[in-house]
Formats: C-alpha cells, structure tokens, sequence
C-alpha cells in the first residue's frame, strides 16, 4: 500500500516525463506531429492499395454499413500501434533513462508508465484523426466514444503489466528489446488488424476459432472494430477475459518489478 | 526500503546503521538471452563488499565532509543516502527532504531549452510545478547571467560549467532539509565555487544539512563541521576536519612509502624528522598536536636521522615540504651537492635554510634517501610532520612563496 502511496506521490514526475517524451519526440521538427500521422496512414495506404489489386471485398459495418477498407484498417491500426508501441517503449524505458536511475531515487515503475503515457498521447492524435475520417464518412461514431475510452483503459492495463516485467529483463538481458520486435511482427498477423476474424471462421471452423481467439489480443482489437466500423457492443464474454488477462500480467508485473526494482540502479 | 526502525532525534539527520553493500563483480557477463542460453548462465561474478558495516550519524544542520581514495565507496555511500541503491545489510534513515546531486542536471533533456529543464528537474528533486513557478527567478539569478541569457537555448548548447552552474542551483532552491553532493562543484568556476560554499554555510545557518564528497581535502577541512574518512568500504574515522584530513593525508603517504621502500637495497630507516627555527618555538594545535612554529624568513633547520643495517655508498638526501592540500612547495636533496660519499650505521643528516620564504599557513615535512642515482628511494616519508609558518605584519599572505622583496619607484622610495 506504501508503495502505491508513493507513486501517488511521484505523479508530479509521471506527467513531467511524459511531457519531456512527448515533446522531445516532437521537437526538432515542425512537422513532427504531421510525422507521427504518416506512418499508420502509410501503412493504410499500402494495405489499401494491395487489398484493391488482389480484390478482397471491403468488409461491410453491421448495422453501420460502412464499405470502406482503409477505415477498417485504421480503426485496427491505432490501438495495434498503441499495443506495439507501448511495448516496445516500456521495454527499453528503464534502460534508455539509466541516467535518471542511478542518480536520482523515485518509484521506477514511473519510467514505464510515463513511456506508455506518452505513446497514449500519440494513440489520441491517431484516434482524433480516424474519428474525424469516419465521421466524415458517415459512421456516427461519437456516442461510442466511453467504449473507445474503457478499451484503450484496458489496454493501457495489459501493456503495463506486459511492460514492467519485460523492462526488468531488458535491465538483464539487452536484447530482449529486439526480441519483443520480432514476437510482435508475429502477433500482428495473428490479430484481426488487416483482416476480418470471420476469415479465420471460414478457413479453420469454429473450434479453430475458439483457439484463435485465445490470444486476448485478438478480442481487444475486434472490439475496436465493431465500436467504431460496425458500430455495434463488443462480444462481452470475450472482453472478459481479456480483462482477466490484462489484471492476471498485471499483477505478475507489478509483483515482479517490485520484486526487482532495489537492484536495478545497480545492474544497469 | 525498510521502515524506520525507531524515530530519529531532531539533532540527526541521518543516522546509518551497520550499513553494508555488495556489488556483483563479474567476469563474464552474459548480457543478451542468446548468451545466456549458450553459455547456460548469467555469468560468472564475485561479491565484491563496497561498503562494510559503516555506522554513522549525521547532525542537524552540520556540513559534513566524506573523504577517502578514489573506489573506496564515498559515492556508493552517497547513493545509499540518496535510496538509489539499496544496502544489503542494516538501514539509513533519513530525517527530512533529501536532494541528491549525484551528478548535475540528472534527468536534464539535450533538447529541451533550459526553462523547460528547470521544470524537468524540479519534478525529478520532488516539486510541483506552482514551486517551481515561484522558485523559477531565484533558480536563474543564482545560476548566473551566462545561464539567465540562455535560458531559452537548448540545454545541449551549454558548457559544462553552465550545465553545472543550473543544476546545483536548481538543487540548492529546492529547499532540501538535507542535501547531499557528490564532487560536482569541481566543474564550476572560482566565482561559482565561492558562492556554492557561502550557499552551504546559509544551509546551516537555516539548520539545514549538507553532505559533501570531495576530493578537495583543503576545502573540506575548512568548510566541514565534521569529517568522515571511507577505505576499502570501512569507515577509519570521524572527527574534526582538520584531524581527519591530516590523518588521511599521512596514511595515503605511508601506503605509498611502504610500497617505495621495498626495493632492491634495503636497510636505510630515517627517523626524527624536524624542522626548526631559530627561536625554536612550538604552538599546540588544535588536535593537542606539539609543532614547530616559524616565521616567514627566519632561519630554518631541517634534520632528519638515518640508521642503516649496511653500507651504501653515494646515498640522496631529500627534504620535501607541501602545502596541506597536497601541493609540493619545496624540494630540497643532495643532488650536484658534495654530499656523504658513504653511509655505515648511523647519523644525522641537516639543511640550513637562511630564510625560510613560505607565506604564513601550515605545512607538513617530510624526508627520503635514495639511491645513488637518484631514482630508487629507499626511505621515503612525506608529509610526516607537521609545522605552522605565521608572519605578522607579512604583507605577502597567499600563494605558497613569499619573494620577500623590496618595492621600488617614486612612490616608495621615501627616506
Ligand atoms: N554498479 C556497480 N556495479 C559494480 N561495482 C560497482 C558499481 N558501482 C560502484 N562499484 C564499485 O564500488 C567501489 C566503490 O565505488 P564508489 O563509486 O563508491 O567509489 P568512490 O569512493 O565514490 O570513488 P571516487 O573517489 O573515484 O568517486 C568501486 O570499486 C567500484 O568499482
Ligand atoms: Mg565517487
């Protein structure tokens, strides 16, 4: 309980290196933010254009209606970002600030959150531009907005505890950074990001399916699809789940950097 | 961190406690999974204690210096104070605010201007940002014009000294109860360092506490109220700064004569080392130490005693006289001087000095013999004792030689 009333205490240092992430990822060029937009739209875009050559249907809203696949996309891209990114970053996070750590005492965990704040940040100017696009494209998506906010809420929970314990190994171990690269290339193409789960239905039958949808990941970003393409509930069952998952690494995380922490500042 | 044990007094700031820390020292280290999977292990590493059962207390509101050799585990100390590190035995208790300057401008951002560093820094030493708000102007004003004028370029653009000057001024505005600084004044200018040490005496005078990691042993004896010596992760000593600092100085002599000595011709000893003036007087110091006080430009002698188990023949005599800080003022040997051709036994070996030119101050003697080229020492004790040189009505007070000559020119020349 000490602990969590130290971080409290520490939130002062949270919002002030999350700023500092934030801005240094932005300053030196004007364009940052524009920067920061191009690389999930481009990645839209080359989806888009192959999707269109090989001539796979756009998957169609229900009840929204919406036809359009660079929508789809999007709305699967940025919380993959999100999940990638916040990864990535919690697992180097201890050993890209060691200066901070061995020369100043605050609650480590503080460098991990304040990471996966500010890839929040860039999630919400992601997220402002996909609502804009699919409002501009017909889908009302703003009373679904709470929904968007409790997934990303969920998801923040799940990156964290994945974080913590890789950014302890990373402390360990220096190339278990390029290794979480490399897993997520693999979980990218087996979570309904750029394709629809009903492909994996069709192809592997429903208990193939049941297997798929282990994966929590996979539920997450489903759920972003229907809110904001199809515009319909989540399947709740499986966002249990995740959730169960998302409290389980959650815990382990905390318990294990916890368990770590002391040693850090000398390991690194 | 453990919880404090009992409550400390008001009259300590910090109290540590059989304080021990191991660091892993390894000699193979296995740094990436792929390694560590080969290789089927971490690594292979010793425990390497840093620090070993140090108790100690720090007073309230006192300055308090920590000496020691380099590696013998000041900064490790520091961290431990600081929470960076955890011992691995026994506790440290902290009474009040702690700001650490392990090392300047921690968590200071290349990019970012130095307005936004203050913020920055503040929120690492524990403000909040309406704090900083109002510490902001007494931040810059103490950092300096240099800084004040860049204090919208980015930090990256800064000279060392700048980058200190904004650090210790941020850290220092923090308003700690107890701050602790790690040997980062060094970078600063003459100016600055003055004002950090006015700084410091202000923090007492608030009863605030500060801790000190220097190697600036003159400094330290004169700014500290009191004095902690760390060797090979034990604490030798605590006491007056003065005394300490003598008694460091000394032994750091004798572990390096101890190593000089053991050469190919042994079996010269030199004793009674001395140093005399001509009105022999003696002034007691304030460790109730008897040593010879002499003047500025009174004669001098300087004698010390030989005793050897063998002959050797064209043997160097060497006096050596340093400044308390260590720095070599004189150095006197038996080189192009018909000195003995052949030592046997014993016997006594003396320098005359007509008029000893040394500004008022204290200083220590010492003596070697060498061998015949001058080279190998075969005895050698430096920095043995100690001796007080004061000038009454001397105008020349500062450096280490006094030319003791006569000025000249209209001005002057008056019957
Ligand atoms: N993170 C670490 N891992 C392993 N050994 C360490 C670590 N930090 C310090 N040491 C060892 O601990 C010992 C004490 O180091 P420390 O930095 O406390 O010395 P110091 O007294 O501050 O020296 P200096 O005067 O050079 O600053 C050294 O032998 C050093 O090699
Ligand atoms: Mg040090």
């Amino acid at each position: 309980m000490s602990r969590i009333a130290e971080y409290v205490e520490a939130r002062e240092l949270a919002k002030a290196l999350t700023m500092r992430d934030i801005r240094g990822q932005y300053k030196g060029s004007i364009l940052g933010w524009f920067w920061s937009l191009l690389n999930p739209l481009t990645t839209v875009a080359v989806f888009t254009f192959f999707f269109a050559v090989l001539g796979v249907p756009a998957p169609v809203g229900d009840p929204s209606g919406l036809k359009i696949f660079a929508l789809y996309l999007f709305t699967g891209l940025v919380p993959w970002n999100f999940f990638a990114m916040s990864i990535n970053g919690a697992a180097g996070s201890v050993v890209a600030q060691s200066s901070l750590v061995t020369k100043v005492y605050f609650p480590r965990g503080i460098v991990v959150l304040s990471k996966i704040g500010s890839v929040g940040f860039t999630t919400l100017m992601e997220m402002s531009v996909a609502v804009v696009l699919l409002l501009v494209a017909g889908n009302m998506v703003l009373p679904w907005l709470p929904a968007v906010v409790v997934l990303v809420a969920l998801q923040g929970c799940l990156a964290l505890g994945i974080g913590l314990m890789l950014a302890v190994a990373n402390v360990y171990f220096r190339d278990v950074q390029y290794l979480v690269s490399i897993a997520l290339q693999v979980l990218f193409y087996s979570t309904p990001v750029v394709y629809q789960t009903s492909l994996i239905e069709a192809r592997f039958g429903a208990r193939g399916l049941f297997v798929y949808r282990l994966n929590p990941l996979v539920d997450l970003i489903e759920a972003y699809h229907r809110v904001l393409y199809d515009l319909r509930w989540p399947d709740f069952r499986w966002l249990g789940y995740v959730a169960v998952w998302a409290a389980v690494l959650l815990v382990l995380g905390g318990w294990l950097f916890n368990r770590f922490e002391p040693r850090l500042a000398e390991e690194l | 961190m453990s919880a404090p044990l009992s409550p400390l007094p008001d009259s300590v700031a910090i109290a540590v406690r059989n304080v021990s820390k191991e660091f892993r020292r390894y000699s193979v280290r296995n740094q990436s999974v792929k390694a560590a999977l080969f290789r089927g292990s971490r690594g292979t590493y010793e425990d390497n204690w840093v620090l070993d059962d140090v108790s100690l207390d720090i007073p309230t509101g006192s300055t308090f210096g920590l000496i020691g050799s380099n590696g013998s585990g000041k900064s490790t100390l520091l961290k431990c104070m600081a929470r960076i590190l955890k011992p691995n035995k026994g506790s440290i208790t902290v009474n009040g605010r702690l700001s650490a300057l392990i090392e300047l401008g921690a968590g200071f951002h290349p990019e970012l201007s130095g307005r936004e560093n203050v913020y920055l820094n503040g929120a690492v030493l524990g403000l909040r940002r309406k704090e900083i708000d109002q510490r902001f102007d007494r931040i810059i004003d103490f950092a300096g014009r240099q800084v004040a004028q860049a204090i919208d370029q980015p930090i990256k653009t800064y000279s060392s000294g700048m980058y200190v000057r904004l650090g210790f001024s941020i850290a220092v505005n923090v308003e700690p109860e107890v701050l602790l600084v790690d040997e980062v004044l060094a970078v600063g200018d003459e100016e600055f360092q003055r004002r950090c040490y006015q700084r410091f005496e202000e923090f007492s005078a608030d009863g605030r506490t500060v801790v000190l990691v220097s190697h600036g042993l003159s400094s330290v004896a004169a700014m500290c109220d009191q004095v902690a010596w760390l060797e090979g992760g034990k604490l030798l000593h605590v006491g007056q700064p003065q005394q300490v600092v003598d008694a460091y100085l000394t032994t750091l002599d004798f572990g390096r004569s101890a190593s000089v000595a053991v050469s190919a011709s042994p079996g010269v000893r030199l004793s009674n080392i001395a140093i005399e003036g001509s009105q022999r007087r003696n002034t007691v110091t304030e460790v109730g130490e008897q040593v010879a006080q002499l003047r500025t430009g009174e004669t001098a002698r300087l004698r010390m005693s030989y005793e050897t188990d063998q002959p050797h023949d064209l043997p160097v005599f060497a006096f050596s006289i340093h400044t308390l800080d260590g720095t070599l003022a004189a150095n006197p040997c038996t080189i192009g001087v018909a000195g003995p051709a052949r030592i046997e036994t014993q016997g006594t070996v003396e320098l005359e000095v007509p008029s000893l030119m040394l500004v008022p101050g204290a200083y220590t003697l010492g003596a070697a013999v060498f061998d015949s080229s001058g080279e190998h020492a075969i005895d050698r004790k430096l920095r043995l004792v100690r001796f007080e040189v004061t000038g009454e009505g001397q105008s020349e007070t500062r450096g280490i030689t006094a030319l003791g000559g006569h000025w000249h020119g209209p001005l002057f020349d008056r019957p």
